[in-house]
């Protein structure tokens, strides 16, 4: 239901503060550390999560993500195996809104309605889709909606007018401003546009606006805070770091002398990285309130 | 967009919104280049005293003899740089002098387009660079090698099945991270509108001189014209000229790799479904998730999960019809037709023809047939020798 997204932003805006949203691949780098890394990220201040269902072929996606993907399509994962997680996520959290971003050819694979409808029922919130511009995307968003669950549609510094009036035409629950022209990942430039963008979007849109892609610094956040954002998107920064922390693969790795205090070492230090750098940015976007 | 984007229910624009802004530019700037009597006299004066156009159509009697049906061959094989990637490599270079971009990229999988598109930008002082899975480059190193002689940078990409499909990836993040600059050249008619368009433009100059070649030679028209499939743009280009004549049988050739009831192949409108990639609707070998399958054939140019929407739709309504050949017969083939006719098809080029073999005594049996020989197919013999060492 989207009114968890609207819900959670206008309590956000009551509150005068701006929204963490984090990013990760369902399923990567395993499922159990896939679920209690998200669970980490809610437990530690994510206020609306963006969560990737993982695509053999990203091509929006930088490096990191794009290996993340890959690494979880070849263990066999499915888009059923992500409405699970996304199901488990749901129950023990009832208020965080969820929004799953995806490519396109998971939806047409699976039949538009049934995977909104699935959707729905695992407990998510709204949808982007990388590759569905809305020239080709109108009945799906349609579809969308009408199945509870909000597009989350995507804005560049490149969009026209013309182009951006077509996309608020499905856009619900908030915009999600891509900071430049390229993919995802961890950038040191941003469009020199984006404050002229924001104030664009809002004279023509209510919806919160969002900025993510690039974004893997905690100066990168008050940046873009500062830029009149309403909130953050950063996914790569914590792919990154979700990378060590997968099981080892009985296959290539020998079981029997393998020191499973050794993985949980690595694994609490690495969340405690996690938290540290969600919080790192949650300390940020309270400062703007 | 102010042409169709789709072939029936094929093709589009499933693009991130970053690139539908380019894509738009592209389609402008595409359509006044190709309404400009100066620019399109300046391709073709090049396509003629630098390519080599037109390529001969060869009656193949040796061929003919040998395998029963009458064999008209189009030597693409002989336009400069060895296939009939030049053709639009040399369009879209000039298309992206117009357009005023500084920088060509590409994908490549065999490397023919990569050769093309590396030529041209010499020629036209433009710097190239090229993306091309790291299975490619190993299989087809001559053809590196040819690219970074003739000045274009090429970027190894080792992710995924290391192959064509990786390739477009990799160029589509370029070019979505440098659209100021850079053009991207893509090599098949293939990917987001408008590109199967364009490709299709510049490539129909196959369709157009064989049409008239083949009238002149025997006062008639082809039965069946037949071309390899793998993105599908040496296909459609000779297709083009004869879609609207429903007396001439079209055949797309696909690799059936280790054969089509293997898991290694690249039968994509034998086997494949409806499906999204590379920013289009076409046809798409993937599991029932929706993830693409990595592919098999041992001719490095047909080795992709899709193919151009054109073709998607013309198999759709009958227009076409699409077969295949294995390895085994495009090797076989190659040898062959080496040996008979003094003329070294490409890899890809010999699916087409191992089509032909098989089917010479059957129902082609005397029929007029017409091949396009896309490329030539030195590049492949170190890969021969050791294909037919290992399966002695």
């Amino acid at each position: 239901m989207s009114n968890r997204i609207d819900k959670t932003f206008n309590s956000l805006r009551q509150e005068n503060r701006k929204a963490f949203i984090p990013f990760t691949v369902l399923g990567y780098p395993d499922r159990e550390t896939s679920l209690t890394a998200i669970q980490t990220m809610i437990d530690n201040g994510a206020d609306v999560l963006e969560l990737g269902l993982p695509f053999s072929d990203p091509m929006a996606d930088g490096q990191i993500i794009e290996s993340a993907s890959k690494a979880v399509v070849e263990t066999g994962f499915t888009t059923g195996d992500a409405l699970e997680l996304i199901a488990s996520i749901r129950e023990r959290n009832k208020n965080i809104p969820i929004v799953i971003m995806s490519y396109f050819n998971l939806a047409l694979a699976r039949g538009i309605e049934k995977f909104m409808k699935d959707l729905n029922s695992a407990g998510a919130d709204g949808i982007t889709f990388v590759d569905l511009p809305p020239e080709e995307g109108e009945s799906v968003f349609t579809i969308a909606k009408e199945n509870g669950i909000a597009p989350v549609m995507l804005v560049s510094p490149l969009t026209s007018p013309e182009r951006l009036t077509r996309i608020l035409a499905h856009a619900s629950g908030y915009l999600y401003l891509i900071s430049r022209a390229g993919t995802t990942g961890i950038a040191e430039k941003f469009d020199d546009k984006l404050s002229t963008l924001i104030a664009m979007l809002r004279s023509q849109s209510q919806l919160p606006v969002c900025i993510g892609f690039g974004i893997s610094k905690p100066e990168h956040v008050t940046k873009m805070l500062d830029l009149g954002a309403d909130g953050v998107v950063v996914g790569s920064k914590l792919v990154e770091i979700l990378k060590d922390l997968s099981l080892p693969d009985p296959k290539t790795s020998d079981v029997t002398t393998h020191n499973p205090n050794a993985r949980n070492d690595l694994f609490t230090a690495a969340v405690k990285q996690l938290v540290q750098a969600t919080a790192k940015i949650e300390q940020c976007t309270s400062l703007q309130s | 967009m102010k042409l169709a984007t789709k072939f029936g229910n094929y093709g589009g624009t499933f693009v991130p919104e970053t690139l539908m802004p380019a894509l738009e530019q592209l389609e402008d700037s595409f359509l006044r280049f190709s309404a400009d009597t100066d620019c399109m006299e300046d391709l073709s004066q090049r396509l003629k005293h630098y390519a080599g156009r037109p390529t001969p159509l060869y009656y193949a009697e040796n061929l003919s003899r040998e395998w029963g049906a009458q064999i008209y061959l189009k030597r693409e094989d002989l336009l400069h740089g060895g296939a009939h990637k030049t053709n639009n490599a040399l369009g879209q270079a000039l298309l992206a002098k117009f357009m005023g971009k500084q920088r060509i990229i590409a994908e490549t999988g065999a490397g023919q387009h990569g050769v093309a598109c590396a030529m041209a930008g010499a020629m036209l002082g433009i710097p190239v660079e090229v993306y091309m899975g790291t299975v490619d480059v190993e299989r087809q190193h001559q053809n590196v090698q040819r690219m970074e002689l003739l000045g274009a940078r090429v970027h190894r990409v080792d992710i995924g099945g290391r192959t064509l499909k990786d390739a477009i990836n990799a160029a589509l993040r370029d070019w979505v991270s440098n659209l100021d600059s850079t053009h991207y050249v893509l090599g098949t008619a293939a990917g987001p509108h408008p590109f199967p368009t364009i490709v299709k433009f510049f490539q129909s100059i196959i369709g157009k001189e064989a049409k008239d070649q083949f009238s002149q030679m025997t006062g008639t028209m082809p039965d069946e014209v037949v071309a390899c499939v793998g993105g599908g743009s040496n296909a459609i280009g000779i297709f083009s000229a004869f879609i609207d004549l429903p007396e001439v049988a079209l055949v797309g050739v696909e690799p059936a790799g280790k054969g089509i009831e293997s898991t290694e192949h690249g039968a994509v409108l034998q086997l494949g479904s409806d499906g999204c990639l590379h920013g289009m609707i076409s046809k798409v070998l993937q599991d029932p998730s929706g993830q693409i399958k990595d592919t098999h054939s041992i001719a490095a140019g047909l080795d992709y999960p899709s193919v151009g929407p054109e073709h998607a739709h013309l198999s759709t309504i009958g227009r076409a019809t699409y077969s295949f050949a294995s390895d085994v017969e495009a090797v076989e083939t190659y040898q062959e037709v080496s040996r008979l006719e003094g003329i070294i098809p490409a890899l890809e080029s010999s699916h087409a023809l191992a089509y032909v073999k098989r089917n010479g005594h059957g129902k082609l049996y005397g029929k007029r047939v017409l091949v396009n020989v896309s490329g030539r197919g030195d590049k492949d013999l170190e890969r021969i020798l050791e294909y037919v060492q290992q399966n002695r």
